[in-house]
Parts: C-alpha cells; sequence; structure tokens
C-alpha cells in the first residue's frame, strides 16, 4: 500500500518540477483533489520558485578572450620538424660524399691539411663512467625545468594577469600558454595544500591516539597495583 | 550549421583553438553564472569561469564523452567553486548592487511597462533570494541552482553530484521549503517597515 502522501512531501517534487512518471503522477493528483494541505503545500513551492526568476546574474564583460587568428606563416614554417631534419641529414650525406669524391681524385698531399693532435684530452673525468655522467646530466636537466618551471609562473599569477585586459583584445598562443601554465601550477598548490591539511589531522589523530593509549597503559598499571 | 558540443570538442582535442573558442562562446554566460550565483562575487566568479576553461583545455583528450560536455563542465566549476570557498574559509557572500538611482534602474526594466517601484520590488526580491540561497547548506543550494537555472534533470544532478535520484529531490525539497520560509519572514518584515514608513509620513 502507498503510504500518505503529507508524510513524503518530497515525492510532490516531481511533480511540481513535471518530472515524474506517469502513475505518479495520477496517484499525486488524486491526493491533491482530497488533500487541501498538500495543495497548499504545491502551490507555496511553485511561488518560491516564481519568487528565484527574480535572482539576476549583473551584466558582465565576456570573461575569456578569443584565441588570435593562426599567422600566416611561409610555406618552409609549415614543413613538420622531422622533414626538415631529413633533409638536413640529406645535405649532409651529399656533402660528405663530395667530400670523398674530391679526397679519391685529389693529390695525396694536399688531401692532408691538418691532424688532429695526438694526444686529445679526455672530459671523462677519472672515476666516473660516461653513463654516470649523463645521468647525472638528465638530473640537472630535470632540475634545472623544475625550477625554471616554478620562476616562469609565480605563486601569485592569477588568470587576471595574464588575460589581455582589453574586451576586443585577442589570446595569443604564447598569453594561452602561460595562463595553461598557471592553471597547471595553481592545481598543485591546491593539492598539495588538501594533502599537506589531511596530514596535519592524521598526526593530529596518531597524537590523540598515542595519548589515548598511554593513558590506558596508566591505567591499567594503576589497576595492577 | 551549428556544431555540436562533441564535434567541436573532438576537433578542440585535435588542437583545433577556433572549436574552442566556440565551446567557450557557448558556455560561458552559464558557467559564470553558474559560479557567481554561487560564490557571489563577480571577481571572483570570473577567475573561477576562466580556471574552468582552462582546466576543460587541459581535460580535453581525457573526455571521452561518458557525459554531457556541459555536465562536465559544470562538474569542473563547481569543483572549482567548492575549492574557493573553501580556500577562502568563507560562505557565499551577497554583492549588493551598485546604484537604486531611479534612472539607472531605468535601464534594467525588463519591459517598457515595468514601473520604478516594480522594479525596486524585484531587485529588492532579487536581493533577498541571494541572501537566503548564501544561507543554505551547500548541497541543497547547489541543487536548487542546477534545476532552477541550468534546467538539469533529476538525473543529471544525481550523476553530477554522485548521489541517489531520491537524495536530489530531498535537497530540493528542503532547500525551497527553507527559501520560502526565509522570504515570507522577509516579505513579511518588508511590509510591515512600509506599513511603519508611511504611518509615521502620514
Amino acid at each position: 500500500m502507498m503510504p500518505a502522501m503529507c508524510d513524503e512531501r518530497e515525492r510532490l517534487i516531481g511533480y511540481v518540477y513535471d518530472e515524474c512518471e506517469p502513475p505518479e503522477r495520477r496517484a499525486i493528483e488524486s491526493h491533491l483533489d482530497e488533500c487541501a494541505d498538500c495543495r497548499a503545500e504545491i502551490g507555496a513551492l511553485r511561488r518560491v520558485r516564481q519568487d528565484l526568476l527574480a535572482w539576476d546574474v549583473p551584466a558582465h564583460e565576456p570573461v575569456w578572450r578569443p584565441f588570435a587568428p593562426a599567422p600566416i606563416v611561409p610555406w618552409y614554417r609549415q614543413v613538420p620538424a622531422w622533414a626538415m631534419a631529413a633533409a638536413a641529414g640529406v645535405m649532409f650525406l651529399i656533402g660528405a660524399a663530395g667530400g670523398v669524391v674530391t679526397h679519391a681524385m685529389l693529390p695525396q698531399e694536399r688531401a692532408v691539411v691538418a691532424t688532429a693532435p695526438a694526444s686529445t684530452p679526455t672530459l671523462v673525468p677519472i672515476g666516473v663512467t660516461p653513463t654516470q655522467l649523463s645521468e647525472a646530466e638528465q638530473r640537472m636537466v630535470q632540475m634545472m625545468r623544475a625550477e625554471l618551471n616554478k620562476r616562469d609562473v609565480p605563486r601569485t599569477t592569477s588568470n587576471a594577469q595574464l588575460m589581455p585586459a582589453s574586451i576586443g583584445a585577442t589570446l595569443t598562443q604564447d598569453q594561452f600558454n602561460n595562463l595553461l601554465r598557471a592553471s597547471e601550477q595553481r592545481q598543485w598548490e591546491m593539492v598539495a595544500g588538501v594533502s599537506n591539511e589531511y596530514m596535519k589531522q592524521i598526526n593530529s589523530l596518531r597524537r590523540e591516539m598515542s595519548g589515548i593509549k598511554e593513558a590506558v597503559a596508566l591505567a591499567q598499571q594503576g589497576g595492577g597495583r | 550549421m551549428t556544431r555540436t558540443d562533441e564535434e567541436l570538442v573532438a576537433c578542440a582535442s585535435a588542437g583545433d583553438l577556433e572549436s574552442f573558442n566556440q565551446l567557450v562562446s557557448r558556455w560561458e554566460r552559464p558557467i559564470y553564472a553558474l559560479a557567481y550565483r554561487t560564490l557571489g562575487r563577480e571577481e571572483d566568479a570570473r577567475d573561477v569561469v576562466q580556471e574552468a576553461f582552462l582546466r576543460a583545455y587541459r581535460g580535453l583528450r581525457g573526455f571521452k564523452g561518458q557525459a554531457k560536455f556541459s555536465s562536465w563542465l559544470y562538474r569542473i566549476t563547481l569543483n572549482l567553486c567548492r575549492d574557493w570557498i573553501r580556500r577562502e574559509r568563507r560562505t557565499p557572500l551577497v554583492q549588493v548592487p551598485e546604484g537604486t538611482d531611479p534612472v539607472d534602474l531605468a535601464d534594467e526594466r525588463v519591459a517598457p511597462s515595468e514601473s520604478v517601484e516594480d522594479l525596486v520590488a524585484r531587485r529588492e526580491l532579487s536581493q533577498a533570494v541571494a541572501q537566503a540561497m548564501a544561507e543554505l547548506p551547500e548541497e541543497q543550494r547547489t541543487a536548487i541552482l542546477l534545476k532552477e537555472y541550468h534546467g538539469l534533470t533529476f538525473q543529471e544532478i544525481a550523476d553530477m553530484l554522485d548521489c541517489p535520484l531520491s537524495t536530489v529531490k530531498t535537497r530540493l525539497y528542503q532547500g525551497l521549503s527553507v527559501l520560502r520560509r526565509r522570504l515570507e519572514r522577509r516579505q513579511a518584515e518588508a511590509a510591515s517597515l512600509r506599513r511603519a514608513t508611511w504611518e509615521s509620513s502620514s
């Protein structure tokens, strides 16, 4: 048996927003025919909804600046980096092949212009392998990159400072990249802040627990005597 | 032909900034309205909206269309508003609109036939609603905002807030009931104030 509607007025919400199944709607309507209290309740909820319409959002300027149209770039700038690198490689090979041919055709004594000194000093210090050196270098690059990222966007930088101020202005790729970096940094700071809060709470709970344990141990000792 | 959100998202996530421009211009107003009504201050709403779009852009590749783009954007905005309130350690503010000069007000008429008295009454009601909403618990306020001003279905709200559908209905009912009591009390106070002013002047 269906419970009395008057005790479950949340059910009226589906009716007020016209978002209930037809059997539910019929049940509510037949109840409303008999119950003046629920009719009054429906009327009051509808009046509140009407009042809510009065809450305006003040007129405001657009908060986002559209991206600047893509710049017109010369054809050679549109060639992907890998294609440029491949072309450079081909040019290098052609040059090298020319050098080899010239070397083979020219008399021997003219080809020897200069030779590297016999005792080229090694750059690798004694006791350090090239692999270790490469790893150290990678670590240094990572550290520098992290440091640069930190310096790049100061903590206080807000979107308002990075977004072009005038309404008609457009957002360049560089400005957008700065906004993205600032956003990422803020998110990390927020995560760090939340983690810090949790750690504080855990530590405080831990202290409380150890205090309780000590108190229990003392009480047990007292009881034992 | 107007492209759908999903089409624009696909192009934007492939790096087409013009598609992202269109998504922003399509959703900026509702997102701003949600942030403004949640936080109650224009500068805060502005910051949150910009941040919401930046987060959305950064997350576009991860957005697989599990929900509507708008629902996803609303969720990002609500999370940011929640963080904002937590960080500032304060409840939402009610910003008092500047200027009650009838000349200023005349520009705000919704219809040319609206009298200045009606306009003032509407403004007072707007402030009263803002105040009453700011005093609601966050869950009730969010449910009412999403339902009343953004027209989401109960199911969409439940999905967005990760709660059962029945909880959404309960929050709406309780929130509207509290608002009703507060607005009725405020209207009664305003009426007695008007009566007192009228009696003292006559």
